[in-house]
């Protein structure tokens, strides 16, 4: 097994050993189920998303070249993967296909559950809510920020946008988002 | 550049009017520390050597592969009625019983969390008496085998009970679509109910999505506070205690719990239990479940066994802080 540092930049020709399939994801599975749970919301199977991310890697490892590092790369499938579960979900609903596993989802039994459970779920899904009416490029900044809790810095070198574009694109995303919320909750904004 | 978080802003300074306070209280609510337990990471990396699956075109791949078969199935009826070669389906029109169709398999069990009611952790009761036939909530299915005499209007010919075409398939799953949607986004668990019984008005005897029916008609009894109905709904069909089938076992082992039936919640409970490789969300719940039935029933020495089972298999739990007071006891 390789141990990969989250910020190892591992090169396929270099001096430091080409990284396995085996060892990016136990080095980083925690990692791309929390990202994929946090930019996919409740609604994302993130057990899936996690598995077709690693099948994706496992393809395309032979040809990570290095340029980018490890975790930058492993974002960005984890986005493209994330943003085609979010993309099969809508379909699927405008197909009107039953949604199974917001059934099972809804079975726990609400007198049974906690209120502080009930209510993280309702605040889950209204974030949700709003954020899915965010362009792309503010949600992403928005979700990395608050609830992945990186600097500008970190989102910079992981989306490999701008730290500029970072600053304007979190500015206008928290607009937004307080636009929305306060549009749902039925508050002037 | 510094920008304070809204998630990081202390709670202390959150009040209904400040905004971004509120921002801030639900950002933090959805953040998810552990969206996946060490047990399901290994699992799926024990699949992912030998499993080379293409899913994110799967879907619209399904749906251009089902357009382009109707197309041509609806070219072909065309051309035989065209050319006059319908004749044999009307001179004998087809009697075979048509196939049942089951709803497709789930890909992944969705983990959910719940608890056990506190009352089966605080109040020992009496034992539970044995369980009573229950009223069934919709009509009965047809049973293999069994001599139940049949009215006249069942004993019809088959051609008076059309088999389920795809169109009564999209009928069915757009009924049962918009009760889920009615009750969960709607929050209108009457309305769901209201739906649920078209549904078994129309497609009882041969629904496909009978289960999905079913389980959106517990959710909703649930909502309503109906636990005796949900309970005997549970009681009515049993689920299995693997797949999709583990999280109905699970409610149904807390409300019998919770109904003073804890010979009955235990052995769900004992079922959920059963493969010891599987740590979820729901063994969680089977564990302490199974726990505070134990002590119920007066077995202190497997509840208590049960409990520090609970501790070490689940050290962040939900029921730690419980379980852990109750060992200390």
């Amino acid at each position: 097994m390789i141990a990969l540092r989250a910020d190892q930049t591992p090169t396929a020709g270099g001096e430091a050993p080409a990284p396995s399939l085996d060892g990016l994801y136990r080095a980083h599975a925690a990692t791309v189920a929390r990202w994929a749970a946090h930019l996919g919301g409740p609604r994302l199977d993130v057990e899936d998303a996690v598995h077709d991310v690693f099948l994706v890697v496992g393809k395309r490892l032979p040809e990570f070249r290095g340029d980018a590092r490890i975790t930058t790369w492993l974002y960005r499938i984890t986005e493209r993967v994330v943003r085609g579960g979010r993309r099969r979900e809508r379909l699927r609903r405008w197909l009107d296909f039953v949604r199974r596993a917001d059934v099972e989802r809804s079975l726990s039994p609400p007198r049974l559950t906690p209120v502080e459970e009930l209510e993280r779920r309702q605040s889950r899904e209204l974030v949700y809510r709003v954020l899915d009416r965010l362009a792309e490029k503010y949600r992403r900044v928005l979700v990395l920020f608050e609830l992945e809790e990186l600097s500008g810095e970190e989102i910079a070198a992981l989306t490999g946008i701008k730290l500029a574009t970072v600053w304007v694109h979190l500015h206008r995303a928290r607009a937004l988002f307080l636009a929305e919320m306060n549009r749902d909750l039925g508050e002037p904004s | 550049m510094n920008l304070q978080r809204w998630t990081g802003r202390p709670p202390a300074n959150e009040s209904e009017t400040d905004a971004e306070g509120r921002a801030g209280q639900l950002l933090r609510r959805a953040i998810v520390k552990e969206p996946l337990d060490a047990s399901t990471l290994a699992h799926i990396h024990d699949r992912l050597p030998d499993e080379h699956r293409p899913a994110p075109r799967r879907l619209v791949v399904r749906f251009s592969l089902a357009v382009v078969l109707f197309l041509s199935g609806g070219g072909v009826v065309m051309s035989a009625t065209l050319l006059g070669r319908w004749a044999p389906f009307r001179r004998a029109p087809a009697t075979a019983a048509p196939a049942p169709v089951t709803p497709a398999p789930m890909r992944r069990r969705a983990a959910a969390l719940a608890m056990p009611a506190t009352a089966v952790v605080t109040a020992p009761a009496p034992l539970v008496p044995p369980m009573q036939p229950l009223r069934r909530a919709s009509p009965p299915r047809a049973v293999a085998g069994a001599p139940t005499p049949l009215p006249e209007a069942e004993l019809a010919p088959p051609a008076a009970t059309p088999a389920p075409g795809p169109s009564a398939i999209a009928e069915e799953a757009a009924l049962v679509g918009a009760a889920l949607r009615r009750l969960r986004e709607q929050r209108d668990p009457a309305g769901a109910l209201a739906l649920l019984d078209e549904h078994d008005g129309r497609f009882s005897q041969t629904g496909a999505l009978s289960d999905e029916a079913r389980t959106t008609r517990v959710e909703a009894l649930l909502r309503l506070g109906e636990h005796g109905r949900a309970l005997a709904l549970l009681d009515q069909h049993a689920p299995r205690p693997s797949g999709r089938g583990r999280e109905l076992l699970a409610s149904r082992g807390e409300l019998r719990a919770d109904a003073a039936r804890c010979h009955e919640a235990l052995a769900d409970f004992d079922a959920l239990l059963e493969d010891d490789t599987i740590s979820d969300g729901v063994t969680e719940r089977a564990l302490y479940g199974r726990a505070a039935c134990r002590a119920r029933l007066g077995a202190g020495d497997d509840a208590r066994a049960d409990l520090e089972a609970y501790v070490i298999r689940f050290p962040a739990g939900q029921f730690v802080a419980r379980a852990r007071a109750a060992l200390a006891r």
